[in-house]
């Protein structure tokens, strides 16, 4: 759906609805969705939290509740579950770092522990699995660049192969899959070009290729869609951004026409962001599309590094132990 | 075993039961109360079957119980909540132990697929399940998928267990088929030419190779023209130009993507897939020495002619 001309109360981004709608989904403990959910609730902890962060919001939230529960899902391995009686994974292992980072309480976690459980996710071709079960995907490499990454601990984890196996994943379009041969998808195009950001091995990716293919995702509505001949969807204004970002060609795509399209998909009432104009909202979504404009530079929000998928304030004051965003401009000219 | 099945009523659904908890088969069970979720009153009609499932299930996580009745509870658990990725790494478990009985698994996963089949959680059950049972049942697996397909085109778990598939059981030939088909029906299928590039390439570099360039470069134009302004047909058709060596072919070569590009711009002048072709060919280093590139530069827009126009000296 092409956004309207006179876009009505949406022409604004509604920050305080969107901060009261995450803070409301919070403290509904007392829906089934809040049970049906559970098993993944550090990933949308770290959504709403790094949501509200951009808006200015994060005092919403009760900090020291937060990290409590945080620390209680470590688990012996050193992993973190979605929440405190769910086994590890790596996926809730970075949400986790990620949560704690935002409230700069990453000193309060058993680094070792978790660089130890990180490191044994690395396979023989270079590529890491989520979790005991094996299950490889490129989004499991990014992750665990990216918690070496925060822990300061670059080089616990072979870089040069974890890089070399997402170059195995490369396709004749320019983009990334989830395993070598498999279909190019936005998101795993992010977290490639995250993972080789935080390699230092962005010359193994065609720059021109994937970024025409990047842009090429702008349809007619000024949303992202995630494959060619696919729906626009409100996430990949992070995933494709985020990758184009990275890569310095922002620019490529209309961003007046995807700024407008993100707060089109604001619920003007209760606020929130849906994945298309006029669906129910969600936190995920709510994340993708305020972390995508502030992406573009919208007035008012606070900025978010590509890489790291955090603030970039937080993202500075952090030791420079891997390349952020902002350390890699001068190799991504824009032309 | 199969007495124990019966009796733990693996056909039951959790409306046909009262309270499980009160069964004779549990009446040694007490379920492990859940540290946090619990806490909250939850006025749910269906909350508190949800509470004595996973309740049970968390019993015999703790008491490493691997038997039929955990098996079966570990599936109604996956039954409420099918993202678990908890629920369903314990009935992978309770399944090894168990004697690795096929039917109630398949059952159990065409069930979940009905309801959300792109849940990540029924997909990596699925891959290890069909590498359990190694190549005789390969068939029953990439017809799953294929019925998956049926719903979603491009659902991108279900083409990853196919590529899984041809990948462990070396059936990569039989895959031309199935994409020909979908792409017939729908050429937006993005999906199914990517896997259609696996699946030539493979294909090509096979020892008794019945396929050619040539002819899966005419295949593609008439998709092509069937849909002018679809990208994934392009992009397929620059793929297989540029990674399978083609340049010197008369059938795939510089010659045959300029013809086709005037054909469709002759059709539909702003067909920007066609042009981004034309463009990249002008700038293409073995074309520009090919004297004709020059008819094609003139149909260019002014801008990308006056940019272009030096290389063409």
């Amino acid at each position: 759906m092409v956004p309207p001309e006179d876009l009505g109360p949406r022409a604004e981004l509604l920050t305080a609805k969107h901060a009261a709608f995450i803070k409301k989904f919070a403290e509904n403990t007392s829906n089934f969705e809040y049970f049906a959910t559970e098993h993944f609730r550090m990933s949308g902890v770290y959504w709403g939290l790094t949501a509200l962060y951009l808006v200015g919001h994060l005092d919403d939230m009760d900090e020291d509740a937060i990290v409590n529960w945080v620390l209680e899902s470590q688990h012996a391995d050193g992993g973190f579950g979605g929440s405190p009686r769910h086994d590890s994974h790596l996926l809730y292992t970075l949400s986790a770092l990620q949560v704690m980072a935002l409230y700069q309480k990453l000193h309060l976690i058993d680094a070792d522990k978790v660089i130890a459980y990180v490191a044994s996710m690395q396979q023989p071709d270079g590529s890491f699995s989520g979790d005991e079960w094996g299950e490889i995907d490129t989004r499991f490499t990014y992750i665990a660049l990216l918690c070496c990454a925060l822990l300061q601990r670059p080089d616990a984890i072979d870089r040069q192969k974890a890089a070399a196996y997402i170059a195995s994943c490369r396709n004749f379009d320019g983009g990334f899959g989830a395993r070598p041969g498999m279909e190019s998808h936005a998101g795993q195009v992010f977290t490639c070009v995250g993972a080789l950001a935080l390699a230092d091995s962005l010359h193994l990716l065609d720059r021109d290729l994937l970024c025409w293919w990047l842009c090429e995702r702008q349809t007619d509505t000024g949303g992202l869609n995630g494959r060619p001949e696919k729906r626009e969807d409100v996430c990949y204004s992070w995933w494709c951004l985020s990758a184009l970002s990275i890569l310095g060609r922002l620019h490529w795509i209309d961003q007046d026409a995807l700024t407008r399209y993100i707060l089109f998909c604001q619920d003007e009432e209760e606020g929130g962001i849906s994945d298309q104009p006029e669906d129910m909202a969600d936190v995920f979504h709510t994340f993708f599309g305020i972390a995508g404009l502030s992406l573009m530079g919208f007035p008012g929000l606070e900025s978010i590094d590509p890489i790291f998928a955090l603030p970039t304030k937080i993202v500075q004051q952090l030791k420079p132990a891997a390349p952020s965003a902002s350390s890699q401009s001068s190799e991504a000219p824009d032309v | 075993m199969s007495s124990e099945v019966d009796e733990c009523g693996s056909e039951d659904t959790i409306e046909e039961i009262a309270c499980i908890v009160d069964r004779p088969e549990w009446s040694d069970v007490v379920p492990e109360a859940s540290s946090e979720s619990e806490v909250p009153v939850v006025a749910i009609d269906f909350e508190p079957e949800y509470r004595d499932i996973y309740g049970l299930l968390r019993a015999m996580i703790k008491a490493d119980e691997k038997s039929q009745r955990a098996l079966w509870i570990s599936a109604e658990a996956i039954k409420l909540s099918s993202a678990n990725y908890g629920a369903w790494d314990w009935h992978w478990r309770c399944w090894e132990a168990c004697g690795h009985q096929p039917g109630p698994e398949l059952r159990l996963m065409q069930e979940i697929a009905a309801d959300n089949p792109k849940n990540y959680q029924l997909w990596n059950f699925r891959r290890r399940f069909a590498l359990h049972r190694g190549p005789a049942n390969a068939q029953e697996e990439m017809d799953f998928a294929a019925d998956c397909l049926r719903v979603d085109a491009k659902n991108y778990h279900a083409w990853g267990h196919r590529h899984a598939m041809l990948q462990a059981f070396g059936l990569w030939r039989s895959e031309l088929k199935l994409t020909s088909l979908l792409l017939e029906d729908d050429p937006f299928n993005n999906s199914a030419w990517s896997q259609r590039h696996v699946a030539f390439s493979m294909a090509l570099s096979s020892k008794d190779a019945d396929v050619t360039v040539a002819h899966e470069a005419a295949w593609t134009r008439d998709q092509i023209l069937r849909a002018v302004r679809n990208q994934a047909s392009w992009n397929y058709l620059r793929s297989l130009c540029a990674c399978l060596a083609a340049e010197s072919e008369p059938w795939s070569g510089p010659q045959f993507r300029a013809k086709l590009c005037n054909q469709v711009l002759a059709k539909d002048a702003s067909c920007a897939p066609a042009w981004s072709l034309l463009v990249h060919l002008t700038f293409c280093a073995s074309y520009i020495r090919d004297q004709s590139a020059k008819q094609h530069q003139s149909l260019l827009p002014a801008p990308v002619k006056n940019a272009t126009a030096h290389l063409l000296r």
